[in-house]
């Protein structure tokens, strides 16, 4: 169960870091661009360009643990999803539909603090894989009293 | 090991990626607000809070990290490794100093308080391959 104000703040124009570790427990980190939540699964698939994507699908295939920050660049509000991997595949149609809207959304977002479309429509985008967790913990991260604080999932 | 091109990507105009993992191997995803750099072979990253990063940093010592420059928005990967911290000194002041002017332009002044600079070991370095830029 992902709570609705989690599951409506990973559709909105967040940034999103995806973090990994591989078998040595040396973490990596790569952009998503996109995600979608179910929150009644309490499911979130993030979509990872393979361009900078091998070492992090390396990893979730080696012991599938996954974390995610998800940022309001404009406000600080920020959160971390964390949980195990449930699978990764080639994104699809619909998906980069997703993905369009997002990056439609992340630029208007951001265009008034000069972060608009000349840089993110520089990011190689496709090909992408969809990586799902299951969401186990949100801790927030927005800086200041409450951060690191875990929510909860009900 | 750190060319000179990487130095627009440490003035902390935007907040940087950090990766840490736990001895229980938990990776932890956070943006900071610093990376400096100090020689070609070591960054100093700000210390600000007590947290799951601090805590895996000194149960691990390994870190990911990617830094970005503000002009050419152009993304850099390091794999850096904690080697000690720095609470007084001439780089201590001047991140002090930085964080204060970061801090106020985010309106993060009440929030964000340098209580170290931590000193880590460039392990490799290299330009992102995210973005396409001619």
């Amino acid at each position: 169960m992902i709570p609705d104000k989690m599951v409506e703040f990973a559709h909105g124009p967040q940034l999103m870091f995806f973090g990994s570790r591989n078998a040595k427990l040396r973490p990596t980190a790569t952009w998503a661009f996109g995600a979608l939540a179910d929150g009644e699964a309490g499911t979130l698939t993030v979509f990872i360009p393979e361009v900078e994507g091998a070492a992090t699908f390396e990893n979730l295939h080696d012991n599938g643990r996954a974390s995610l920050t998800l940022a309001d660049a404009a406000t600080h509000e920020a959160y971390q999803f964390k949980g195990p991997h449930q699978g990764t595949r080639d994104c699809i149609d619909a998906d980069y539909t997703v993905q369009e809207i997002y990056l439609s959304k992340l630029t208007a977002y951001l265009e008034p603090f000069g972060y608009g479309g000349h840089i993110w429509n520089g990011f190689m985008l496709n090909p992408c894989k969809a990586v799902t967790f299951a969401v186990e913990d949100i801790f927030i991260q927005t800086p200041g009293p409450g951060a690191g604080e875990k929510i909860d999932l009900g | 090991m750190l060319p000179d091109e990487i130095k627009p990507a440490m003035q902390g105009l935007i907040p940087s990626t950090l990766v840490s993992c736990s001895l229980e191997g938990e990776p932890n995803t956070t943006e900071i607000s610093q990376v400096w750099y100090v020689d070609d072979i070591h960054v100093a990253l700000s210390h600000q809070f007590f947290n799951k990063t601090h805590r895996n940093i000194r149960a691990n010592p390994f870190v990911f990290v990617i830094i970005r420059d503000p002009e050419a928005y152009q993304e850099w990967h390091l794999e850096l490794q904690y080697d000690h911290s720095k609470t007084e000194g001439a780089l201590f002041d001047e991140m002090d100093m930085k964080l204060e002017a970061i801090a106020s332009m985010t309106g993060m002044s009440d929030i964000f308080q340098l209580r170290a600079a931590d000193i880590y070991k460039v392990l490799s370095v290299r330009q992102s391959n995210s973005r396409n830029i001619a």
